[in-house]
């Protein structure tokens, strides 16, 4: 079997699973119905009790896994790439840490329940801003080291608002409503909120999907990739432009969402030999099943209240972490 | 391609590295640069490449200002070879000989999937490299790592070839075989240009030799006159001993 189709069969199986991923995420849930029986329901117009929970809860949380999902792999897969280190992970650069505040500012100021769009604008405001910054950094020709202390600041300063706005927290509840969104969910988002998000989504994973062949060239080091005819400039554009908009819009909405970018690229590297233009579109796909899988296991995992996607990703992420800087000391290469 | 430089100077982070550089890369010649270790000969040649812009002077690839060409066509005419031979992620040696294709990949897929094959294989058999083919070139020795690079950069198929030391990491047999490859290309129309150290295959499988000292061009010319015991003297301090041998130059340094 040659690489190219050992590499579409990857991509066609990781496709199926996310399909079936998908499925067991519309069909699973607190009430039991028939999804066949819903989904016939939805498209004839009848105002069933499955018709409703499927189309106003099950479906928005199920789209929003996948566009996450996909986000997080792609964009860790990007990362990782462009950073060519294995330990990178999308929120690296900032983005991540900029989008949750200023959803949380939205918090703090009251403005979560004025109108339902407030929360993902807000988050996209601070990713815009975040973004912003970083753009002109890589703009005026800033290393990729500069660019990562950037992201560091950014980190640690919307870290310490974030702070400051529980300290400052007008009520307890406030506070609460704070921290249990800080940890990331799917649960009770609506259609129009995704739509909200999609179109600046979408912009991104293209503008990640295309840096493949620079990622390529890069594992080389930069000079050998700029004989090769990428400019080093454009590609750090490209790269901190497409996680700003697809990951910031994505945290707007989910919030913060850890180690699925992580985890997922690292898990899938050896199957596409390593070749980072491969691991892109790949590590979409998984990192779309590994949070549709975790999204149903805090479903099927009886809490009162839910436990929230990023607490269980992070459980399962973090020894995983552990055991990858292990073997990094042990294995140089 | 042809590549002209003239009175090219080079600064980085405000020092001097390149002076009033002239020279030529002609098709179908191989020129060797020599020099002492930081005389600005890795500068040279990615000035030369296109990498980093003279700070003076000229450059012109085929008679045009080198500016002109798009970074893409020039990758296609340019290939270049660094010394440091890092490479992030454990790819196959063949995986990584294809990376040389690259300039000729689409956005979309390879423009011409059977040529890029046809040039990986040629490259990597030319450089006794294919027995590595399947694997990851982080389980390499540093010798066959430095051939998998040769290889890689090979297969690009450009028309000016510029390596930055190819045979320091090699053995003896490897350091003849790389230059024979060399020598080989420039037959075949490619204008090469070779950053070395040692002086007797620089005398034995080059056209011309550039000798460069403190940034400055001391010396231009076939290698009889160049790598003469009073320039070598002036330039690196030592005294070679110089003999023939078959009716070519031997150069060793002696004290």
């Amino acid at each position: 079997m040659t690489e190219a189709s050992s590499y579409r069969l990857l991509l066609a199986a990781l496709f199926v699973v996310m399909l079936a991923t998908a499925a067991a995420s519309l069909a699973i849930g607190y009430v039991n119905f028939s999804l066949s029986a819903a989904v016939l329901d939805v498209l004839s117009g009848t105002p069933t009790l499955g018709a409703v929970i499927l189309e106003e809860l099950r479906l928005p949380r199920t789209l929003l896994g996948l566009i996450v999902g996909f986000t997080l792999g792609l964009a860790g897969a990007a990362m990782q790439g462009f950073l060519r280190n294995p330990l990178a992970e999308p929120g690296i650069i900032g983005v991540s840490g900029a989008a949750s505040l200023g959803a949380v500012l939205v918090f703090y100021f009251g403005l979560a329940g004025v109108f339902s769009f407030a929360l993902p604008l807000g988050g996209i405001a601070g990713a815009v801003v975040a973004g912003i910054a970083l753009f002109a950094l890589a703009g005026s020709g800033a290393s990729t080291t500069t660019l990562i202390l950037a992201g560091v600041a950014i980190n640690s300063l919307a870290g310490a608002l974030v702070a400051l706005a529980l300290n400052l927290s007008p009520s307890p509840y406030a506070a609460v409503e704070i921290m249990f969104w800080l940890m990331g969910s799917l649960a009770d988002r609506s259609l129009a909120q995704v739509f909200l998000v999609l179109p600046a989504i979408i912009i991104g994973w293209l503008l990640l999907l295309v840096t493949g062949r620079a990622l390529d060239a890069l594992s080389l080091g930069e000079e050998t990739a700029a004989s090769l005819g990428f400019d080093m400039r454009h590609l750090r554009l490209m790269v901190i432009s497409g996680t700003s908009l697809a990951v910031g819009s994505s945290v707007a909405i989910s919030g913060a969402i850890g180690f699925v970018g992580l985890v997922v690229p690292h898990l899938l590297r050896p199957l596409v030999g390593h070749v980072p233009r491969n691991l892109l579109l790949a590590s979409g796909l998984g990192g779309a099943i590994l949070t549709l899988a975790a999204d149903i296991a805090v479903r099927l995992i009886d809490t009162q209240p839910e436990l929230k996607l990023g607490v269980i990703t992070a459980i399962i992420g973090a020894p995983f972490l552990l055991s990858l800087i292990w073997r990094l000391r042990r294995d140089p290469a | 391609m042809r590549i002209d430089a003239r009175r090219i100077s080079a600064t980085i982070g405000g020092r001097t590295i390149l002076s009033g550089i002239d020279l030529a890369v002609e098709p179908g010649k191989v020129m060797g640069l020599v020099g002492p270790n930081g005389a600005g000969k890795s500068t040279l040649l990615r000035v030369l490449a296109g990498l980093i812009p003279p700070q003076a002077g000229e450059l012109l690839y085929d008679g045009r200002p080198a500016a002109v060409l798009s970074a893409r066509e020039r990758a296609r005419r340019i290939a270049f070879l660094t010394q440091a031979s890092r490479l992030d992620w454990p790819l196959t040696a063949a995986r990584l000989v294809s990376l040389g294709r690259l300039p000729h990949r689409g956005l979309l897929g390879p423009l011409d999937p059977d040529r890029d094959e046809a040039a990986i294989r040629e490259a990597m058999a030319a450089t006794d490299t294919l027995q590595f083919a399947d694997r990851p070139v982080s389980t390499l020795s540093g010798g066959e790592r430095m051939r998998v690079m040769l290889a890689r950069a090979l297969a690009v198929e450009a028309s000016t070839f510029l390596a930055d030391e190819p045979v320091t990491a090699l053995d003896p047999a490897h350091q003849l075989q790389t230059m024979q490859i060399l020598r080989d290309i420039a037959g075949r129309g490619t204008g090469v240009v070779v950053v070395l150290h040692d002086l007797t295959l620089a005398a034995r499988f080059c056209d011309s030799v550039a000798l460069i000292a403190q940034g400055r061009l001391a010396a231009l010319g076939v290698p009889q006159d160049v790598l003469t015991a009073a320039m070598l003297r002036s330039v690196y301090g030592i005294s070679p001993y110089i003999t023939e041998n078959e009716g070519e130059l031997v150069i060793i340094p002696w004290r």
